[in-house]
């Protein structure tokens, strides 16, 4: 019982870190040249294609940690990471897209298969499974570095989105216009955050 | 020979508010001046000619007119200077101004385009990079030379770094009501802040929502959640005196006071409904409170205040979309 | 400038624009690719020197790879083969890097193995029709050099802003600028490169027009 409640504690104490202090956009820059290109085009939903990513993560986290324990004993255990990481990630993603296709008939499926490829092959899952690894996390703080690094993601595209759409472009110096800015705004956030920890974060 | 007529550049509605703040920061200056030395003058000075030489540069670069009756720029670096220890370094004011210039206001379009707190950018950044300078105070009377060509010594850390670390701080109650502490130039002067609150209040630059908001949710959340050493969990009405003590150092030990009353002027980062800026107020009380508790820096809420600018947009939306008066028109974000 | 090449050149503006991966459309100032790395591991000379033989290594041969897959496989398994072959490459780079830089390559942790996974290696994969193989050498060499001249300089300025150094060289006594060592400082410092650069080729157009307008 105690271990249970222990790995519970664990679970959410991690969430949090990865949400807040150990932020993947605003801390480690994971993910960030979906999340430019994101606020650059209107007709994409962030919303689904967080979900998707946070989805996929979470799913990835237990095969990852239980790939990572095997991989343990072999001395090119650092070379093959991303391979392994890279394989589970594709097999989850088949699992996610047929289900996405039973339970979403229709357009709403299609949409959401076609979101996943770019959901689930990017830094932001790859970079957060690899930090879990590098790490030596257990179960518990694989699924809630996992957890919190899709949510807080999530947060900071909504963040960036709302930058977005306060920024003037009409004011805005041409040269500055799009991602010169938006780099701006994110590193002022960046500062933000950085008053939290006080220190770089472990890369 | 025709003589080329300069058209004259209208003056912007609101630069009153500039104006004023800048003023504001004089009694404070002349204030620290007593406590800290004339280089109180001189770092005041250097930081004013630096925001207006990159207000002339930016219009250089822009190709538009320089306008000498607009003082945002020398209001944002004079605030900022007020929040900075006597003991810092020219180079490090020079940098600060800079970045709150080009970084916090003119990247985003300048005059009224910007998202943040330019001050609060500046300060946020000088304290990441130089926090041996910027979150060390001198002692007052302690009177520095206008040219350091060596490291000061005598330097103390200020009452929130003791509370932060569960201290009780050395300053009595009669000496943080007179601003005789290590602390920020421009934050110890209680009496003077509070009659710059007054003239701004008067002048209707400062939203009494915005303020109430802040100060009311920031003295509930500390009397509930003391930060002094020696007080355990315990119900807000209990252990009265020791929770008054950590309250007023809360209150007038650090550069809350300050920024609680110069920073919530802005008319471009604070929202524009009224419920809006209530809400505003509570929200940054409560980030500052998270930093004071978790953050790492001395003026966490300056920090607060960047997470608070980002998301004023949105609290004006949901206020006006979701809130009482609805279909009036929507305010400009 | 010689009114004819003005001309010439004011006529190809837009095509050069797409096709020229140094200047005009550089991937990470024009397109933001790569950025990751860029912000938070490029905070020093060495590191973007590490980075920079990463993605030499790693580019062009993936996107080589792609175009070749890519007319044999169906283009549904695209992402597959594209992000496949950048994660086998990445196992002799990875020794090949070490060798190079012993254990060095530890200071950009997670962000060497991110390169198989950056947009900037297997962006490719999202296009409808696979890319012609001599193309995709030409492009992969074109990005591999652009984004290198962007990860050396940024490094570089880094180190020399936060530290003083070059290559752990010291050059000066003083830290210009601490925050350049750190994320925050990268995002800002990136964003002020971008635009300055963004300005330059805006420079360079309105010459270039108005020249080709004086030849006229």
């Amino acid at each position: 019982m105690s271990i249970v409640i222990g790995g519970l504690a664990q679970f959410f104490l991690y969430t949090v870190a990865a949400f807040a202090a150990q932020n993947a956009v605003f801390g480690r820059s994971l993910g960030i040249t979906s999340i430019v290109q994101m606020v650059e085009d209107p007709d994409r939903d962030s919303v689904l294609f967080c979900l998707l990513l946070t989805l996929v993560q979470l799913i990835s986290a237990p095969l990852c940690w239980a790939a990572n324990l095997a991989m343990a004993p072999l001395s090119l255990r650092v070379v093959l990471r991303p391979l392994t990481f890279f394989v589970i990630s594709a097999l989850v993603m088949g699992a996610v897209s047929l289900l996405c296709r039973r339970l979403f008939k229709g357009a709403r499926g299609e949409k959401m298969a076609r979101m996943l490829p770019p959901a689930t092959f990017n830094t932001c899952v790859l970079g957060t499974l690899l930090i879990c690894a590098v790490q030596s996390f257990n179960l518990s703080q694989y699924l809630g570095f996992a957890l919190g690094s899709g949510v807080g993601y999530f947060v900071s595209v909504l963040l960036v989105m709302e930058g977005h759409r306060k920024i003037d472009r009409r004011s805005v110096p041409a040269s500055f216009r799009g991602m010169p800015v938006m780099l701006i705004y994110i590193g002022i956030l960046a500062l933000a955050v950085y008053g939290f920890t006080g220190h770089g974060l472990a890369i | 020979m025709t003589k080329r007529v300069k058209a004259a550049i209208p003056r912007r509605e609101d630069a009153a508010v500039y104006t004023d703040l800048l003023w504001m920061t004089l009694p404070l200056l002349a204030f620290s001046t007593y406590l800290y030395g004339p280089r109180c003058l001189t770092l005041y000075g250097v930081a004013l000619v630096t925001a207006n030489l990159c207000d002339r540069l930016v219009a250089l670069l822009r190709r538009r007119p320089f306008e000498s009756r607009e003082f945002s720029n020398e209001a944002f670096a004079a605030m900022l200077m007020m929040l900075m220890p006597a003991s810092v370094s020219y180079y490090v004011v020079v940098v600060s101004v800079v970045a709150l210039v080009l970084v916090g206001k003119e990247a985003f379009g300048g005059y009224g385009a910007y998202i943040f707190h330019p001050t609060a950018v500046g300060y946020a950044l000088a304290a990441i990079s130089w926090p041996e300078q910027v979150c060390r105070y001198p002692q007052p009377f302690n009177y520095l030379p206008l040219i350091m060509t060596e490291e000061p010594t005598g330097l103390s850390e200020s009452v929130f770094a003791t509370l932060r670390s569960n201290g009780i701080p050395n300053v009595s109650a009669l000496n943080l009501f007179l601003g005789n502490y290590a602390g920020p130039m421009g934050a110890s002067a209680v009496m003077i802040l509070a009659a710059a609150a007054l003239y701004l209040r008067v002048r209707r630059r400062l939203s009494l929502r915005a303020l109430g908001g802040f100060w009311g949710t920031y003295i509930l959340l500390f009397w509930i959640m003391p930060r002094l050493g020696g007080i355990p969990l315990s119900m807000p009405w209990e252990y009265l005196p020791e929770r008054l003590e950590a309250l007023i150092y809360e209150l007038l030990g650090g550069s809350v006071l300050f920024a609680g009353v110069f920073l919530l002027c802005d008319p471009y980062t604070v929202p524009k409904h009224p419920l809006s800026r209530l809400l505003f107020g509570i929200m940054l009380a409560i980030f500052t409170l998270f930093y004071s508790y978790y953050g790492s820096y001395e003026a966490g809420v300056c920090f607060a205040f960047l997470f608070a600018n980002c998301v004023s947009g949105w609290v004006d939306r949901m206020v006006i979309r979701h809130g009482p008066g609805r279909g009036r028109k929507e305010a400009r974000a | 400038m010689n009114p004819e090449k003005a001309k010439y050149l004011a006529e190809n503006m837009e095509l050069r624009s797409r096709t020229d991966r140094l200047w005009l459309n550089n991937p990470v100032v024009m397109q933001g690719l790569g950025l990751a790395p860029l912000v938070v591991a490029a905070t020093t000379g060495r590191n973007a020197l590490i980075l920079a033989m990463a993605v030499a290594l790693l580019l062009t041969p993936t996107r080589l790879a792609g175009a070749l897959l890519g007319g044999v496989l169906p283009r549904r398994f695209s992402i597959f083969y594209y992000a496949g072959v950048a994660c086998l490459l990445y196992i002799p780079i990875y020794y090949a890097c070490l060798e190079v830089f012993g254990v060095g390559i530890r200071q950009v942790g997670i962000y060497l193995p991110l390169l198989v996974m950056d947009q900037l290696t297997i962006r490719r994969y999202a296009q409808e029709k696979a890319e012609k193989p001599l193309r995709a050498l030409r492009r992969g060499i074109a990005i591999t050099v652009g984004y290198g001249m962007v990860l050396l300089l940024v490094g570089f300025l880094r180190e020399f802003l936060a530290a003083g150094t070059l290559l752990d060289e010291p050059v000066l006594s003083v830290r210009l600028f601490p925050l350049a060592a750190q994320p925050a400082g990268g995002f800002l410092l990136v964003g002020a490169i971008c635009a300055a650069w963004r300005g330059c080729i805006r420079w360079y157009k309105k010459h270039v027009n108005m020249e080709a307008k004086r030849g006229v």
